[in-house]
């Protein structure tokens, strides 16, 4: 019979041999010393091979791999969140002083309604205020803009066309000079 | 958990298929970060570490793909340097000379796997580091299974040739 190959010795060490295949190996290498040695050497290299150690698993692998597969969903806005806090802590609050104190609870909502429509009454007041006076100060505005206009105007009848039109490019150039210090100002990647 | 379960063997399997750490710590993340995209279309009828590891070979030929990494010369020698990825000694391992002896062995091994074809290293990797059985290999790389074992024999030899006769 002739020699067993190393690969085939592999499998069989491995134990990836058929079973009838593996039977007829192991009556060759009982009577075969050369095999056999063959076979010593390939185990100490497979065993060598099978304790190649693990890599070092960062503790916090796990947590932010699910961090990137399952981003948490954006949250509520933070002043709705509070707003729902207050009228809970209200309601519950008020809730708790009636069952407390034993007071009548349709007299306590009673007297909270009233205290709301009070508030609101107020705000409403308030904002109605806040909005004639700024209707009239956009009508004040409006008036001094139409007054800074005529006079403008009278002035620039005034001027010669030469000094107008030297006025116009001496403004044109100081807002472009302005226009060119900030954008050099702000453009990316070029700060000191 | 799927990360908790596979982070270990994917690791493994990235770290030695990469040689670096950092770079095989990123690919995990994304390879799990497939492996959620495409939970979907996963068949219950296959092995979960197998479908796992397909994805991850995938992954891995992509990015050989676009990084058009060569073939290694065999003729370089084997560095006795220190390996690019930090490597837990087991604690098990016998106290004394021979243990050390093993893990000087198993130090070479490791720089010598770095020195063979991606992808004959791929196979010795799913074999011998990730224990995979032969059928498993051959399903995860498409391959007949007398192609995986020959394969893996030949990476076996080209180990062995790197390592000079230290085995």
């Amino acid at each position: 019979m002739s020699h067993l190959r190393p690969d085939e010795i592999d499998l069989l060490l491995e134990g990836a041999t058929e079973p009838d295949e593996a039977a007829r190996m192991e009556g060759h290498l009982a009577s075969c010393a050369a095999c056999g040695a063959v076979r010593e050497g390939r185990r100490a290299f497979l065993e060598a091979l099978g304790g190649l150690p693990d890599l070092e698993v960062p503790p916090d692998l796990a947590a932010r791999i699910i961090a990137r597969a399952f981003p948490r969903r954006s949250r509520l806005p933070e002043g709705l969140v509070a707003l729902a806090g207050i009228s809970a802590l209200f309601v519950f609050g008020g809730l708790g002083y009636v069952l407390a104190t034993g007071g009548n609870l349709a007299g306590f909502l009673l007297g909270a309604g009233k205290a709301s429509w009070g508030a609101s009454r107020d705000f409403s007041l308030a904002l109605v205020k806040l909005t004639k006076l700024s209707v009239l100060s956009l009508t004040l505005l409006a008036q001094y803009t139409e007054d800074l206009l005529k006079a403008t105007g009278r002035v620039g009848s005034m001027i010669s066309p030469e000094v107008y039109a030297a006025a116009l490019f001496i403004t044109v150039a100081v807002a472009a000079a302005c226009f060119l210090r900030l954008r050099r100002k702000f453009a990316p990647g070029e700060r000191p | 958990m799927i990360v908790t379960r596979y982070q270990q063997p994917l690791l493994n399997y990235l770290g030695r298929m990469t040689g670096e750490r950092e770079l095989a710590l990123d690919f995990t993340q994304e390879v799990f970060l497939k492996v959620y995209a495409s939970l979907p279309s996963f068949q219950p009828r296959y092995k979960f570490s197998t479908w796992l590891f397909k994805i991850a070979s995938n992954f891995m030929i992509d990015h050989w793909r676009k990084k058009k990494v060569g073939a290694v010369s065999l003729d370089q020698p084997v560095s006795d340097g220190d390996d690019a990825y930090m490597i837990q000694v087991p604690a098990d391992e016998p106290p004394v000379g021979k243990a050390y002896e093993l893990a000087q062995i198993r130090k070479r091994i490791e720089a010598a796997l770095a020195r063979i074809p991606e992808g004959l290293r791929e196979l010795f990797v799913l074999r011998h580091v990730n224990e995979f059985s032969y059928e498993e290999i051959a399903e995860i790389k498409g391959l007949p299974v007398g192609t995986v074992k020959n394969r893996v024999f030949q990476a076996k030899e080209l180990v062995r040739g790197l390592l000079g006769g230290a085995i």
